[in-house]
């Protein structure tokens, strides 16, 4: 499904007319990425679609077991096949969320902590067995040791990322949503929950009643 | 080289975490995973040593001691850690001297003792009765005999990574001196007479702790050039492309199972009962390709210590 088409499938059911009374569709979309809609601006209406599909990729990674995961939502995998370490530390992709595996050119798999693991891995770091943790925006040695992670440009990362859809997105009418289509409705959902000022707690309950009745 | 020829330490690894679905790649336990194989592979091994030590079967060439050392100067004793300093010639005090006799001179008062512990090239440990109750600041004398206090020869064997599970009888000493190289029990050894006319022509030998201790016969000049055989420990895995060392077949089927068990714990998981069922079925096949026969009741606790 493209963007455009959730869009307005979401607008049917939040927002559905322009300020001048005419209703949202393909036809005049350009109008309504510039003026908004009746009751929101387009821009807080991305703002509401990219929040439910954040929360809705983090109850799919915090729920699904790991190979069910990677088939229902595969949309939203990214491999990137140039990461760059310099002084033991590599800086995260844009968009991403969460880790599926890193390795070296060569295939060695550079294991991704948490800091906390730290004390309990922290001597088993050697070249047959690299590790990295993941703080901030980056993933670092605890110590650079370019001999154990060299300086390059050819890391491979996979993981688990979305990307913020603008305005541009819905007008253009070609952009194709990462999620598979049988996730579209529970994003629509979500983005309803949340456009109706619901809470954090009601809206995580709500996804993972969404997400829960699907595996 | 490693036994297995068909799995990799990541082939071993990957095996056992195939149906453990809360395993993630990016945990500490991956990281932490050349420890548990090497443990799991220690573990399955000691529980099957009295079928698998065969395999195991290396050899070394221990070092017969067969010459003295003198002292040169400088030589002291302290009575309260019973330890003699002293300049010996050649190469000073080396690790193939624990176990020899020694004797040493303080005026009139002659001692004799057996080396416990090397510290350095000019430091030891002495042990013995009626040592000097005072520390001595000069010694006249140091002389370390080639052999122990009853005429054995000690060679250190702490470098070797040793199956110790049953008795020396595991093990076989060779020698190019004589083909009659006999493993004696403590108390054989302790009467075996080197010039008694059945052993002048042979080596007798013993295992004590780190020690491997030996008599010559008193026909031999020296104990030629000696091949320990010994069953090894499993090789240490250190990378995952290295192979581990454990038969393939239900050797290696039971060492995925300890694996994966030993994965669940760490998980704070159940070990599953199939999974006991499992090891149980694989332990009666390793019996039953070494043509050998095991109770249901050894069978339970063995995997009971495995898991």
């Amino acid at each position: 499904m493209i963007v455009q088409a959730a869009i307005l499938n979401l607008l049917q059911r939040i927002d559905q007319k322009l300020k001048t009374g005419a209703l949202i569709t393909s036809v005049n979309i350009a109008t309504w990425g510039t003026d908004g809609g009746d009751k929101f601006q387009a821009q807080r209406i991305m703002d509401i679609y990219d929040e439910a599909r954040l929360v809705l990729l983090k109850t799919i990674d915090r729920l699904y077991p790991k190979d069910m995961k990677a088939k229902q939502i595969s949309g939203v995998i990214k491999k990137k096949a140039d990461l760059q370490f310099a002084a033991g530390e590599a800086t995260k992709p844009t968009g991403f969320l969460v880790e599926e595996r890193l390795y070296t050119v060569a295939g060695v798999q550079i294991t991704i902590l948490p800091v906390s693991d730290m004390f309990e891995t922290e001597d088993l770091n050697n070249a047959a067995n690299p590790i990295v943790y993941d703080y901030g925006t980056k993933f670092a040695q605890k110590t650079a040791d370019t001999a154990i992670i060299p300086n390059a440009s050819t890391y491979v990362l996979w993981y688990y990322g979305i990307s913020t859809y603008t305005i541009a997105d819905v007008t253009g009418g070609a952009t194709v949503e990462e999620f598979n289509q049988e996730w579209i409705p529970v994003i629509l959902q979500l983005a309803e929950a949340i456009a109706m000022e619901q809470g954090s707690k009601q809206l995580n309950a709500l996804a993972e009643a969404l997400v829960t009745t699907r595996i | 080289m490693a036994l297995s020829t068909e799995y990799t330490s990541i082939d071993f690894f990957r095996q056992a975490v195939s149906e453990i679905s809360q395993f993630k790649q990016n945990s500490k336990i991956f990281t932490q995973r050349f420890d548990l194989i090497n443990g799991t592979q220690e573990a399955v091994q000691g529980q099957f040593a009295d079928l698998v030590a065969e395999a195991y079967m290396t050899d070394a060439t221990p070092v017969l001691n067969e010459v003295g050392k003198y002292y040169t100067s400088g030589a002291s004793y302290v009575a309260a850690t019973k330890r003699l300093t002293a300049t010996m010639a050649e190469t000073g005090w080396a690790v193939t001297d624990v176990g020899n006799m020694i004797m040493f001179r303080d005026g009139a008062n002659i001692y004799v003792a057996e080396i416990s512990q090397r510290i350095s090239t000019t430091v030891v440990v002495i042990s013995g009765d009626n040592l000097p109750a005072a520390d001595i600041a000069a010694v006249s004398d140091v002389l370390m005999a080639a052999t122990g206090v009853d005429g054995s020869s000690p060679i250190d064997i702490s470098s070797l990574r040793m199956l110790r599970y049953s008795n020396q009888l595991g093990l076989r000493l060779e020698s190019t001196a004589t083909k009659y190289v006999i493993p004696l029990d403590p108390v054989a050894f302790q009467k075996f007479q080197p010039s008694a006319w059945s052993n002048k022509d042979k080596i007798g030998w013993m295992l004590q702790g780190n020690k491997l201790l030996v008599k010559l016969g008193s026909s031999l000049a020296s104990g030629g050039t000696l091949k320990l055989w010994y069953p090894r420990l499993p090789y240490v895995i250190t990378t995952d492309s290295e192979y581990v060392d454990l038969l393939d077949g239900a050797m290696v089927q039971i060492g995925i199972l300890v694996l994966k068990t030993r994965i669940q714990k760490r998980l704070n998981l159940p070990v599953q009962p199939e999974t006991v069922q499992e090891m149980q079925d694989k332990i009666g096949l390793l019996y039953n390709s070494f043509s050998g026969n095991i109770k249901k009741e050894e069978i339970q606790s063995k995997v009971e210590a495995l898991v």
